[in-house]
């Protein structure tokens, strides 16, 4: 009795599952359509996205902007606020696992609108914690002279190791 | 009675899987502080240059494989990657592997190989083709793979840059020759490991089992025995280092020196997964040395634990055994008799558990956990155990079950994509219809006002006034300015001349004449006095339009061209539309139907799973049986329900 139990147990103990290649994780006819289907889901979704920004941001109008992170201790991001010609277009509060994405070298597309050609004011609130804990709420504003095609803005906020405060600027690429 | 030198020989495994998530934790090394776009060795990543590429970061981060995949290839193709596109095909090769998309992923590194690549990216697409291969279950074409990367069997041409990166590919090269049975090589691997820190443990683990599998046992266990009472700090670490001591009491147990492995038993912790095996174990340890008294202590803590738990099901065995050898027959045959109740019950409760099956219950349960990336598999192990939960947990332990789930997870999230895309292909065509007939209803009023606005005509009226400036000046020609008042007094002055003129000379005539001829040399004065103040007003007033003309011309042209676009924002679109609609509906349909195929396959193998639960739990009431009759005959007793 002993024998066959312990067998059983000992097999099981020590062959944790996963460890090793399982060449069967599915039926390799069923596993191939799945990823076949995964593949004709992704064209899909590539040629939908250009067809809906084509159709709602042409690019004589089209203004992204975009929120990247690059601060030790200085801050802790809890939300952004974005107004465009004083008019709020946007309010993103931030998960833990989104400000590590950020740590990491994420870019996040924090807003996607049109813009006619000419002057506007854009302008980021963004709120969190600074130095020391203490809540923390900063701005930064740019004069953005949108042109005819597509503009693309960049909210950065950067250690100014100098000062050990958090700089908060917006960027225009070209 | 059978002792343990009967046992087959075990396999202990080495650690550190090769799941779908451990890809993505191997990926974020490789990006993150090691990887080419990085300052070697600073553990933080450099500033991104290109937008997109850390657009497809933010979404890798967070484990959204499909998100981030599609941004990079859309990315790709609008050639958004100025800066980071060598390093963006290893990042999709990764990514794809990580979803499951195997095939994509070996065509795009085989790809890379044929390109005018760097040797590095050369060695990770080898590195990638060669975990395609071990995943596959192709140890052989694993190793032929990993043959291709310069230098990986020599640590100390391994360059500083990359050390890390052939740390994570010298670890699969250890498996790899494990796999192979080609132990002292794998020995080989894992001891020229160079990693960070903090998975050195893991590097040495693997290291104890390849030895063992070479046969060097003492130094095995030396190595083992040093990571089973090191510090641990975080539950992987105390997870690892319990596995370790339970590996060394079994090995130690099978050699038949259950002294030596009891220590082994005890260092697992009492609250972790692994306690229930280290309890039966420490008790089979003193079994083995007849001290019965000793071996009750840890199997009955383990009696009572939950029932489900293979080593629980032993110690419903074990525990009366060790009564029987004890002497206490009576004690024995109670427990026995309970075993058997609680073995059929549990028999009962899978055959419950794997009808409901049947029912669909356990795949809606699977498919309702929301999140990405780890957070839906903690989300289900929380799930209250009912009847169709009750395995769940254990089923989820096991890793094809898992990966089996994960499909059927991604196939859910298709769905739900294209039904939410299903949704905006009809917005889109309302927009469109929206536009059209706002430009029917609008475009013949605008047509008519571009129509009358003449600009060229104001063009050339404007030049044409310029021009007679111009003479004006050049010619002195101060009548040119009069005003409209004054040219009409001129004219005026001028038929009075000429009536004048026709009257005979006499006083009251001549009075006229020189009256006539005093308001002409007023006018002329007036006008030649101010004639510089007209002329520079004049030029002024001229200047002044051509600004003004300027815009209303750049206006008139844009309204020109917003006129002619404007079909361009309704017109094309209706074909491309019905087509993407008509993709969107046939591929929810194939989605619905491998949804279906998978849900059927995952709810096989949970079934398979529970019936190889059953088959045991049939065979230790078998077992039971047979030695509650032994007992009884032990004891001289009557049996229950004997005559």
């Amino acid at each position: 009795m002993r024998g066959f139990v312990l067998a059983a147990l000992v097999g099981l103990s020590l062959s944790q599952p996963g460890l090793a290649a399982d060449p069967s994780d599915s039926p390799p006819s069923l596993d191939g359509q799945i990823q076949d289907l995964k593949q004709e889901v992704l064209k899909l979704n590539r040629e939908l996205f250009a067809l809906e920004e084509e159709l709602l941001y042409p690019a004589s109008t089209q203004v992204s902007v975009f929120l990247s992170l690059d601060v030790g201790g200085t801050f802790a991001l809890d939300s952004v606020q974005l107004k465009i010609d004083d008019k709020i277009v946007t309010n993103y509060l931030y998960t833990e696992r989104e400000l590590e994405a950020f740590r990491r070298g994420g870019v996040q597309r924090l807003y996607m609108g049109n813009l006619k050609a000419g002057r506007h004011e854009v302008v980021a609130l963004f709120v969190g914690q600074g130095p020391a804990g203490r809540d923390y709420r900063r701005g930064a504003n740019l004069a953005l002279d949108k042109g005819v095609g597509p503009a693309y803005l960049e909210l950065k906020i950067t250690d100014k190791t100098s000062k050990q405060q958090p700089e908060f600027v917006i960027k225009e690429w070209e | 009675m059978p002792v343990l030198s009967h046992h087959p020989t075990p396999v202990i495994p080495p650690v550190r899987t090769f799941s779908r998530h451990a890809l993505w934790l191997a990926l974020c090394l490789a990006l993150s502080g090691y990887g080419s776009h990085v300052g070697a060795g600073t553990g933080k990543p450099s500033e991104v240059q290109d937008l997109a590429y850390g657009e497809v970061l933010f979404e890798f981060y967070q484990e959204r494989y499909f998100d981030a995949i599609s941004r990079l290839q859309q990315a790709q193709e609008r050639h958004e990657l100025d800066y980071h596109a060598g390093e963006a095909e290893l990042l999709l090769g990764g990514m794809s592997l990580s979803y499951g998309l195997d095939r994509a992923a070996s065509r795009l590194f085989h790809r890379l190989l044929n390109d005018d690549v760097r040797p590095e990216v050369r060695d990770r697409a080898w590195y990638y083709l060669g975990r395609i291969a071990f995943q596959k279950g192709r140890p052989a074409d694993a190793a032929a793979a990993l043959a291709h990367i310069d230098g990986l069997d020599d640590a100390s041409r391994t360059p500083r840059t990359q050390r890390m990166v052939r740390a994570e590919q010298r670890m699969l090269l250890g498996h790899v020759r494990l796999a192979r049975g080609d132990a002292a090589a794998a020995v080989r691997a894992f001891s020229d490991w160079d990693g960070a820190a903090g998975d050195r443990v893991y590097a040495d683990y693997n290291l104890g089992i390849a030895l063992l599998a070479q046969g060097e046992t003492d130094t095995a266990v030396q190595l083992l025995d040093r990571l089973g009472t090191q510090a641990a700090h975080g539950s992987e670490a105390h997870a690892l280092r319990d596995k370790t001591n339970l590996a060394l009491g079994y090995r130690l147990l099978q050699a038949g020196q259950p002294a030596r492995a009891r220590p082994y038993f005890d260092r697992v912790r009492l609250q972790g997964p692994l306690s229930g095996r280290a309890l039966l174990g420490a008790g089979w340890a003193d079994a083995e040395q007849q001290r019965y008294r000793e071996a009750l202590l840890p199997w009955l803590e383990l009696h009572g634990r939950d029932g489900r738990d293979l080593a629980v099901q032993e110690a419903w065995l074990a525990v009366p055994y060790a009564y029987a050898q004890l002497g206490a027959q009576g004690r024995a045959v109670e427990l026995y008799q309970e075993a058997i109740e609680a073995f059929a019950a549990e028999g009962r409760s899978l055959d419950t558990a794997i009808a409901a099956l049947d029912e669909g219950r356990l795949i809606d349960t699977l498919l309702a956990a929301e999140g990405t990336g780890r957070s839906w598999f903690w989300q289900i192990a929380q799930v209250p155990a009912a009847t169709h939960t009750r395995y769940l947990v254990d089923l989820l332990a096991t890793h094809r079950f898992q990966e089996a789930v994960k499909n059927l997870r991604d196939l859910k999230d298709l769905g739900d994509r294209l039904d939410a895309w299903a949704g905006s292909v009809e917005t889109f065509e309302h927009m469109i219809e929206a536009r059209r007939l706002r430009h029917t209803q609008h475009a013949p009023r605008l047509r008519g006002r571009l129509d009358d606005l003449d600009i060229d005509a104001t063009r050339t009226r404007h030049a044409q006034l310029a021009e007679e400036l111009a003479h004006i000046e050049r010619s002195n020609d101060a009548l040119g300015l009069m005003t409209a008042q004054e040219r009409t007094t001129w004219d005026r002055l001028a038929a009075i001349e000429a009536r004048l003129a026709a009257l005979p000379d006499d006083a009251r005539a001549q009075a006229l004449r020189d009256k006539q001829a005093r308001l002409r040399g007023v006018l002329l004065w007036q006008v030649h006095n101010d004639y510089k103040a007209r002329l520079h007003s004049a030029r002024k007033e001229l200047a002044a339009t051509v600004e003004p003309l300027a815009t209303a011309a750049e206006l008139a042209a844009r309204a020109q061209v917003a006129y002619a676009t404007a079909p361009a924002a309704f017109e094309g679109f209706d074909g491309r539309i019905a087509g993407l609609r008509e993709r969107v509906r046939a591929t929810r349909s194939e989605t619905d139907r491998l949804l279906a195929a998978q849900a059927q396959w995952v709810t096989r193998l949970a079934q398979s799973e529970l019936l190889l639960r059953k088959r045991r739990v049939d065979a230790y009431l078998v077992q039971a049986r047979f030695a509650l009759a032994q007992t009884y005959d032990q004891a001289g007793a009557p049996r229950a329900g004997a005559p």
